[in-house]
């Protein structure tokens, strides 16, 4: 089962961070970054990148969780907290390779990118398109095809 | 409180050490929006007139607006002062992300008074908020204290607004960068901070910021980003070339600023393009918080002399300051130079300014190689530009002079210096030569802080030919109006950028979404009306009049000697007919004061009798 899941193209991100608000406006109906399933990281000036759950095969996220508060979903692969039984110990963040899942500020529970149905605004409103909901077979396929279609772009016109 | 604000005034006095927090009233909120409106009432209800901009006496003002921190793309922040490089109002507008994370720890308004003894930084971390020692940091560049800063607290995301060198030094025109080189950079802000021994001020806010109708303000944002998309200016041209690609169009208009305001066209312009810099330079776009149209280009120079240099730039400004005054056509010599004016912290606007000034009079034997120690001081020659550059971010030799700004360097030098420096009210112009663009004339003639292009903005308009670039006939009318929409947008936190998509009926429909009160065109005309008549007032306050709202002589009297605009002058008579047409259009007398009519119809009465002795019988 591949899971499709929101990866950024670096060399699209412009930095604006409109992913984070979208999602933050979704999710708890303010403006916080802190506040965002997908986090954005600046490192000034060349380097802007968005990071959300890549729903891993094997998560180790749902693996480091001492209270069995983290399950990966079945159907589309997401990772759903309980949040009964999440106290916040943050073991799963020390496990994400990523840095993909973190604490909400309120709740003191875990949060991670839940796809939003498969319809994320964070996705919808990046302008410059560095955001995609996709797998990473179809990635690779795509960039097959505009690698081989740059070559031949003679004959394209 | 309305939504959309945090409902704080956080203020901190450097003298005394003393932190306090004041309620943003819904009275202060209503009449004046946010950032440039708040920040303006406040400045000149706080700041007795006539006082040292760099003493105690001054204070900076940063003021977010209501766009701040939401998802409607803004800039940051406004930062109102009394400007030490003009001696009147100025405010700054900065991008990037340290407005948002301001208002996320609680404060819309953050107000600087009086003066440390000692170098210090602000530290506001949510609530908490420590003034700390800087001793460390003192004589560190920009780059190097943005750095330390957050090495120093333990959190790379921590947003940094700091000054560097110059502003320590007390350059006249210092800049306040804030991110990486987001910068409040007009009118010397930088060197405001550097009085008080404010070497940063660094915030971590991890508050939310509401607005008022959440779900609608997203359908707005869905129409609002497909028209941003659609419009030529958002969709295709600052998102790809930037504000560079307005230097194609400024030389074949003839009104590029080339020779220290002697020429119009710059020969070799295509050589600093944004097409060249596009094909040679640029490594990514950049946005500021938001903002879906990323006019901010990264460039790094990959080869030769200036191999190495990296900016957040250059910017059409820029192109004109450091490649067309100084007659400077190589691309990575203008990035060097700018990165220079940033890494020191100086505008590099009134930078490219001073040091063409200082060409100009060297080349005409004003001053020698004596002054300039050693140094060939001649248009074209790119490294001295640099190396001067250098010394008036750090106060040496000539430098010293120069960094007084363009007004009071010719002073001080002298033997007809004051003829050629290019000024109005002590400020340096955009770049735009204003014989060529009737409508700038008059626009940088009447500008809050001096020859400012933003406080109007009417050159967009003639650049693009929407109106007739050498007619004087309507200026004042089509200025009025664009310095009221742009004063709105200054007290939203908008971009001037986005001018093409918030036209008056956009600016009603999302205003209320935010803010949850509505305020139809004639009521926000109004507020922008207030806005200009209060920055005026704080000016009539400084001795500003009719006298002040001048070009200098020579564009007057001396034509442009070349190009699609040779043999444009400012014509007098015309000028002071638009001028006049202008002041009777805003309800000003003849002298250029707001009546207290018109004051009083604006609900400003209190300051038409406080204009009274600076009325003439």
């Amino acid at each position: 089962m591949v899971h499709k899941f929101i990866m950024c193209n670096q060399e699209k991100c412009t930095g604006c961070g409109t992913c984070e608000l979208a999602c933050s406006v979704t999710k708890e109906k303010t403006f916080n970054p802190k506040m965002s399933r997908i986090r954005l990281v600046r490192i000034d000036p060349f380097i802007d990148m968005a990071i959300a759950c890549r729903l891993c095969e094997d998560p180790p996220c749902v693996a480091s969780c001492p209270r069995d508060a983290l399950r990966q979903s079945e159907e589309n692969g997401v990772i759903i907290v309980n949040d009964e039984k999440c106290d916040g110990c943050g073991w799963c963040i020390e496990a994400c390779d990523f840095g993909a899942i973190s604490i909400h500020p309120d709740k003191k529970t875990v949060v991670a990118c839940d796809l939003c149905d498969g319809e994320p605004l964070c996705v919808e409103m990046c302008t410059r398109k560095a955001l995609e909901l996709s797998t990473l077979n179809t990635l690779s396929n795509k960039t097959r095809n505009s690698v081989v279609k740059k070559l031949f772009r003679f004959l394209l016109g | 409180m309305p939504a959309a604000y945090a409902g704080r005034i956080l203020r901190v006095n450097l003298s005394t050490g003393k932190v306090t927090k004041q309620p943003l009233t819904n009275e202060l909120i209503k009449k004046w929006l946010g950032g440039k409106g708040i920040g303006t009432w406040l400045l000149y209800n706080e700041l007795k007139p006539g006082i040292n901009p760099l003493s105690p006496e001054n204070k900076l003002i940063f003021a977010t607006g209501p766009a701040t921190g939401t998802i409607v793309p803004h800039k940051g922040y406004i930062l109102c002062t009394k400007s030490p490089l003009t001696g009147i109002y100025t405010s700054s507008s900065s991008g990037g992300y340290f407005g948002g994370e301001l208002k996320r720890a609680g404060c819309d308004v953050l107000i600087v008074e009086g003066r440390a003894e000692k170098p210090r930084y602000l530290w506001i971390d949510d609530e908490v908020v420590e003034i700390k020692g800087a001793e460390h940091l003192w004589g560190k560049n920009t780059f190097e204290t943005n750095a330390m800063v957050k090495e120093e607290l333990g959190d790379e995301e921590i947003k940094v607004a700091r000054i560097g060198v110059a502003g320590e030094k007390l350059v006249k025109f210092a800049s306040i960068l804030n991110d990486y080189s987001r910068m409040a950079g007009r009118c010397g802000p930088g060197a405001v901070m550097g009085s008080k021994n404010l070497k940063a001020i660094a915030v971590r806010g991890t508050g939310n910021v509401e607005v008022a109708k959440a779900d609608e303000l997203i359908d707005f944002m869905r129409e609002f980003l497909e028209t941003v998309k659609e419009t030529p200016s958002t969709g295709t041209s600052y998102p790809m070339w930037g504000t560079p690609g307005g230097v194609n169009g400024a030389n074949l208009q003839g009104v590029f600023p080339t020779r220290y305001w002697h020429k119009g066209t710059l020969k070799g312009f295509e050589n600093i393009n944004a097409e060249t810099m596009r094909k040679r330079i640029v490594v990514k776009d950049k946005a500021c918080n938001t903002c879906p149209v990323n006019c901010s280009k990264v460039v790094r120079v990959k080869s030769g002399p200036y191999m190495g240099a990296v900016l957040e730039g250059p910017d059409y400004e820029t192109l004109y300051s450091l490649g067309g005054l100084p007659e400077n056509t190589d691309l990575n010599a203008i990035v060097r130079a700018q990165e220079i004016c940033d890494t020191l912290g100086f505008d590099a606007m009134t930078g490219g300014n001073v040091v063409a000034f200082a060409m100009d009079c060297y080349e005409r034997g004003i001053i020698t190689s004596k002054d300039t120690d050693g140094l060939e001081l001649t248009f074209g020659n790119k490294d001295a530009l640099i190396q001067m550059l250098e010394k008036v971010g750090k106060r040496e030799g000539l430098g010293d002079i120069l960094a007084e700004g363009v007004r009071e360097a010719a002073k001080r030098i002298g033997k007809g210096a004051e003829y050629l420096a290019v000024h109005i009210k002590g400020l340096e112009p955009a770049g735009y030569d204003g014989r060529g663009l009737k409508g700038v004339a008059l626009a940088f003639a009447v500008a809050d802080r001096g020859a400012d292009h933003l406080t109007g903005s009417i050159y967009t308009y003639e650049m693009r030919g929407d109106i007739d670039r050498l007619a004087y006939n309507g200026k004042a009318a089509f200025l009025k109006d664009c310095e009221e929409r742009f004063a709105v947008f200054d007290a939203m936190v908008f971009c001037r950028f986005l001018r093409d998509v918030y036209p008056w009926n956009i600016l009603t429909k999302v205003i209320p979404l935010l803010v949850g009160f509505e305020l139809n065109e004639n009521e926000l005309k109004a507020l922008g009306e207030r806005i200009v008549n209060v920055a005026r007032a704080f000016n009539v306050r400084e001795g500003i009049s009719k006298k002040d709202d001048y070009w200098p002589e020579r564009f007057f009297k001396e034509p442009l000697p070349d190009g699609p605009s040779k043999g444009q002058v400012i014509d007098k008579e015309e000028f002071n007919k638009m001028l006049s047409e202008y002041y009777k259009l805003r309800g000003w007398d003849e002298n250029g004061i707001p009546s207290k009519e018109k004051l009083a119809s604006l609900g400003l009465g209190d300051i038409g009798a406080q204009l009274e002795p600076y009325r003439k019988e």
